[in-house]
């Protein structure tokens, strides 16, 4: 298909004419946001509850608002990682890493507007290579079949090194741990329950955002209410809310090379948002002349994953309008409203719907814009929010984390669920075994099990496929990078972590 | 004392007089939610939800989906079964329905409802990509047959429909092919397209779209007779392997066992009414659906048959695991 | 932390070696994926976990261990304990308050147990919080937080 320069200038038209469209994106941008920072509440849920309002309206107006609640959502889901360290969405979870400490200094505004500015370059390079290279990434995602699925988990997995603190040891335990989580429930290539104990609450496995709201957010609660009147309240620093022009223009080249990461890996159908958050965030831990300070507050740790998922959400876009293969959860619910308003994407819908897929393209990267303005005048807000009453606020949070980890399904095993996993991440900390591995093995455990298996099945249990340079040139380079990534990072990071452990002695003794 | 017990027998009063004066209004008086069991945005939610899209209409309350998801469906369609039964909650059943007793998944089955109607039937197809050396069902059995265990085949789920359809098939024939389950039909699909597996089983509606672009060719569909929107697909028995009862996926709507008859039947009325209505019968078609209606007796039936073939199935893949 | 570790690493062995005996009663049910079964996956995280949960161990005993760096506060200890019990009563008895009453009376009491003394700011922001969560869920998302049972039984819907 050839990108017809004409439809696409009249898609424009169509949109700035009609102020309907504009408001529509606006109301779908900011019911977004709300709805990301709520803990438990994701963009997919957002979309998923407000295709009702779409209906009796014209389909664009209607896809156009479920377009700014995805971007919207993705985008809010980091206000809340890095105000009260519970993400709002899952690919937040990668956010928190620097937000929150930023935000316990009192800078939680210059993490937030950072934080924005990184959605909406992200969010517009994605919007852009997805209007201008849609054809051609699809037929790439294709080419992804097994063998090269699991080679991305691996990949992802080698991640672990970055989120793993002073421990290494400690870090990859808590992987295995959360990987195991993952094999609780239904296992859909043997049809066998495992480690369900014939519960049927257990069928489909921990749910996801019960035990992401417990890791991080009640874990949080927790610590508060111990730390309650010992550690000292947190003043904001108001007179500099958002970050300077220099701060932001120096996290240019990271901010760039972390939207084509999540644009990438987002258009790879099963994979999402979050995956491409880690990854990026890792790979400016990597290629950072200071990793050590990853993940105690710099803007860099924001900009890498925000730029990233913003991104992936073009890039999951499009092998869902080309293909009708949905990217991740979200495009999925999308892909159900499109159907409910009688379009079925996919290759005849992407040659023969211009005037629905243009105006769709244009109106994301409108949306992207009003994200910038939406976030931007709510951050200084947003930022007082941690100067409250620490008694107050730490109760309606623990209010929230509740009600989130109900909300997914309508479950109290899930509060208990999630009140547990809550219990177990506090003393983790103290002990040192750090979460975040938990999360990256819960995310990718799944895609890497499933995916072992299959491969192994489809070469007759033959462990060369993965490393095959004619049938699987994909998954090679993927476990070469991996490789290559582990050991640099590795070697690097020892050098630093050894420091620090030495000066640890030294304070200690 | 007396105060109290006034105060009691007076509140009682009250009480019993809202009581019954809700039993008394019309029914429905409020919004009536629907419970889907399945994720938003795939089948079953869309069918769902093109389905009561013109409640308000029909039934003169809207009909809000909430999807309650897990569990293989389970956790929303046990939440169907165990909902207040005053017909303000209904919900959709599906397919898994039938097998999970006999599977020992959950404690589940069409008994636990008090049913409304079956309103889709999906048959399964066998597809290929449109470059494959296959040009119909009995050149892809003999290769099969010729060389065991060579032919990928992809299906959404070990235990599933389209698994169990294809898998009891292969063993009839004698065809020993190399099963590849995934989770669920998108990733199948596009594990067909990218050229991962050789065959692909799904239902007939999820390939809609690349075969009228040209990119699978659907060898034959397990059903009775041919479908109208695939008139060039044979049937399994047309292609050379008659089968007796073809395993069907389905979607009906349920409410929970106890509801009033009275308002069972304004709920069965006006859910015909959103089945008849043009507008969902031409998305459903244009989708693929393929639309029928069985009232509560035919749809009981329907499901006792349904639950007696997965059964054999189940036992022939070695799934029959069912719960005392 | 080395005790701490030894505790831990040995826990975790347990733990593996469990999952690893689980594996063993359902390697052989379900679908014969030909290659690679259920327990395939398993098997192979409970044999790393073993190995890492052992080094753990041995780094322990050969006082490698990580020291700690934070002490958790004996009487912050209490009053998260006391906390925690707030917030399992508050969910265990939410069919029968329902949302609406049940959370005020939770933030409240809970407000109370982390110190907040003055009266108009508990009862202002225990009314307030749970009303605009229960409005944006009720009337923006369309979603029914849990109502109250004893109240529909008494007077039936509402």
């Amino acid at each position: 298909m050839e990108f017809d320069f004409q439809v696409f200038a009249h898609a424009w038209g169509t949109i700035l004419s009609q102020p309907m469209l504009i408001f529509f994106i606006f109301v779908g941008v900011t019911a977004g946001i709300m709805v990301g920072c709520l803990p438990g509440l994701t963009a997919t849920t957002g979309c998923a509850l407000l295709i009702p309002f779409t209906f009796g309206r014209p389909p664009l107006e209607g896809l156009l608002m479920l377009i700014g609640v995805f971007v919207g959502g993705i985008y809010g889901g980091s206000i809340s990682g890095i105000l009260i360290r519970t993400p709002g969405t899952p690919s937040a979870a990668a956010t928190l890493l620097d937000g929150f400490p930023l935000a316990q200094k009192g800078q939680g505004g210059r993490a937030i507007g950072m934080s924005t500015v990184a959605s909406f370059a992200g969010g517009t390079i994605g919007a852009l290579i997805m209007t201008f290279a849609s054809p051609t990434i699809a037929t790439f995602g294709l080419r992804f079949g097994p063998a090269e699925f699991f080679a991305l988990a691996l990949f992802g997995l080698s991640m672990i090194v970055a989120v793993s603190g002073v421990s290494l040891l400690k870090g990859i335990i808590a992987a295995l741990v959360g990987l195991m989580i993952t094999t609780i429930g239904y296992d859909p290539l043997s049809a066998v329950p495992r480690y369900t104990f014939g519960q049927m609450q257990l069928l489909s496995g921990l749910e996801f955002i019960p035990v992401l709201i417990g890791l991080f957010g009640i874990s949080q609660v927790f610590r508060n209410i111990e730390k309650m009147g010992i550690s000292e309240q947190v003043k904001t620093d108001l007179t500099r809310i958002l970050p300077k022009f220099r701060e932001i223009w120096a996290t240019k080249v990271i901010m760039l090379k972390s939207a084509l990461m999540g644009t990438f890996i987002g258009s790879i159908p099963g994979t999402g948002c979050d995956i491409a958050a880690f990854s990026a965030y890792a790979e400016a831990k990597r290629s950072s002349k200071h990793p050590e300070k990853f993940g105690t507050g710099i803007l860099e740790g924001i900009a890498a994953p925000e730029a990233a998922n913003n991104a992936a959400v073009g890039g999951a876009m499009i092998p869902m309008l080309t293909l009708g293969i949905p990217g991740d959860a979200v495009t999925a619910v999308l892909l159900g409203a499109l159907t409910v308003h009688n379009f079925q994407p996919g290759p005849i819908f992407f040659r023969e719907n211009l005037d629905i897929v243009y105006p769709l393209f244009a109106g994301m990267i409108l949306a992207q814009a009003i994200l910038l303005v939406v976030g931007l005048s709510c951050a200084r807000y947003f930022a007082r929010l941690v100067t409250l009453d620490p008694r107050m606020f730490t109760a309606v949070i623990f209010l929230l984390c509740i009600i989130g980890s109900y909300a997914m399904r309508f479950s109290s095993f899930d509060v208990f669920l999630s009140l547990g996993i809550g219990a177990v991440a506090y003393f983790m900390e103290y002990y040192r075994f750090p979460t975040s591995p938990i999360l990256l093995a819960l995310i990718l455990g799944p895609l890497a099990e499933q995916n072992l298996r299959r491969a192994l099945q489809i070469s007759h249990g033959n462990a060369l496929v993965f490393i095959d340079p004619v049938n699987h040139p994909i998954a090679l380079i993927f476990i070469v990078v991996a490789m290559a990534a582990l050991v640099s990072m590795y070697l690097r990071m020892r050098k630093s972590r050894l420091a620090e452990l030495v000066r640890e002695r030294e304070t200690q003794n | 004392m007396l105060k109290k017990t006034l105060l009691t027998a007076a509140s009682a009063a009250i009480a019993f007089g809202l009581t019954l004066g809700g039993a008394n209004a019309a029914f429905p008086e409020k919004d009536i939610t629907l419970i889907v069991p399945w994720g938003a945005g795939g089948g079953t939610d869309v069918f769902s939800r093109i389905l009561v899209k013109n409640a308000k209409q029909h039934l003169g309350v809207n009909i809000n989906v909430v999807n309650k998801t897990g569990a293989m469906g389970a956790t929303g369609m046990g939440e169907i079964a165990q909902a207040r039964p005053d017909g303000y909650t209904i919900g959709t059943i599906t397919f898994q329905l039938s097998a999970y007793r006999n599977q020992g998944l959950a404690p589940l089955s069409y008994r636990d409802y008090s049913l409304i109607g079956l309103i889709n039937q999906s048959a399964g197809a066998i597809s290929v990509r449109t470059d494959s050396q296959f040009k119909d069902l009995k050149s892809m059995m003999d290769y099969a047959k010729a060389n065991p265990g060579v032919l990928t085949a992809g299906h959404s789920g070990a235990g599933g429909g389209w698994h169990l359809a294809l898998a009891s098939a292969a063993l009839k024939a004698d065809v020993k092919l190399n099963y590849v389950p995934f989770d669920g039909a998108a990733p199948t699909r596009t594990a067909l397209l990218g050229g991962h597996i050789a065959i692909a089983t799904s239902g007939i509606d999820e390939m809609i779209e690349f075969y009228k672009d040209k990119k699978v060719r659907i060898l034959a569909i397990n059903a009775l007779e041919r479908h109208a929107l695939f008139p060039d697909v044979p049937t399994v028995a047309e292609a050379g392997y008659p089968i007796e009862q073809p395993i069907m996926d389905w979607r009906g709507l349920a409410a929970p066992k106890g509801v009033p008859a009275d308002r069972m039947k304004i709920l069965i009325e006006g859910i015909k009414k959103c089945f008849d209505d043009p507008e969902f019968q031409k998305a459903a078609t244009e989708k693929g659906f393929l639309l029928t209606w069985k009232g509560p007796q035919d749809f009981e039936k329907f499901l006792d048959g349904m639950e007696k073939t997965l059964a054999e199935s189940l036992k022939a893949v070695d799934l029959y695991n069912p719960i005392k | 932390m080395r005790k701490a570790d030894i505790i831990t690493g040995i826990f975790l062995m347990v733990l593996a070696a469990g999952v690893m005996i689980e594996a063993g009663t359902y390697a052989h049910r379900g679908v014969q994926i030909e290659y690679f079964g259920p327990a395939f996956f398993p098997r192979i995280l409970a044999i790393a976990l073993i190995l890492c949960a052992g080094l753990l161990v041995i780094n322990a005993l050969r006082k490698q261990a990580l020291r700690r760096v934070e002490f958790i506060d004996r009487r912050g200890l209490g009053r998260l304990a006391l906390a925690i019990a707030v917030g399992i009563v508050y969910w265990l008895a939410i069919d029968y308050t329902g949302f609406l009453i049940g959370s005020p009376i939770f933030l409240f009491v809970l407000m109370t147990v982390l110190g907040a003394r003055s009266w108009l700011q508990r009862i202002a922001t225990s009314l307030a919080a749970p009303l605009a969560l229960w409005a944006i869920f009720e009337y923006f998302l369309v979603i029914s937080l849990p109502e109250s049972q004893v109240l529909y039984l008494l007077f039936g819907e509402s």
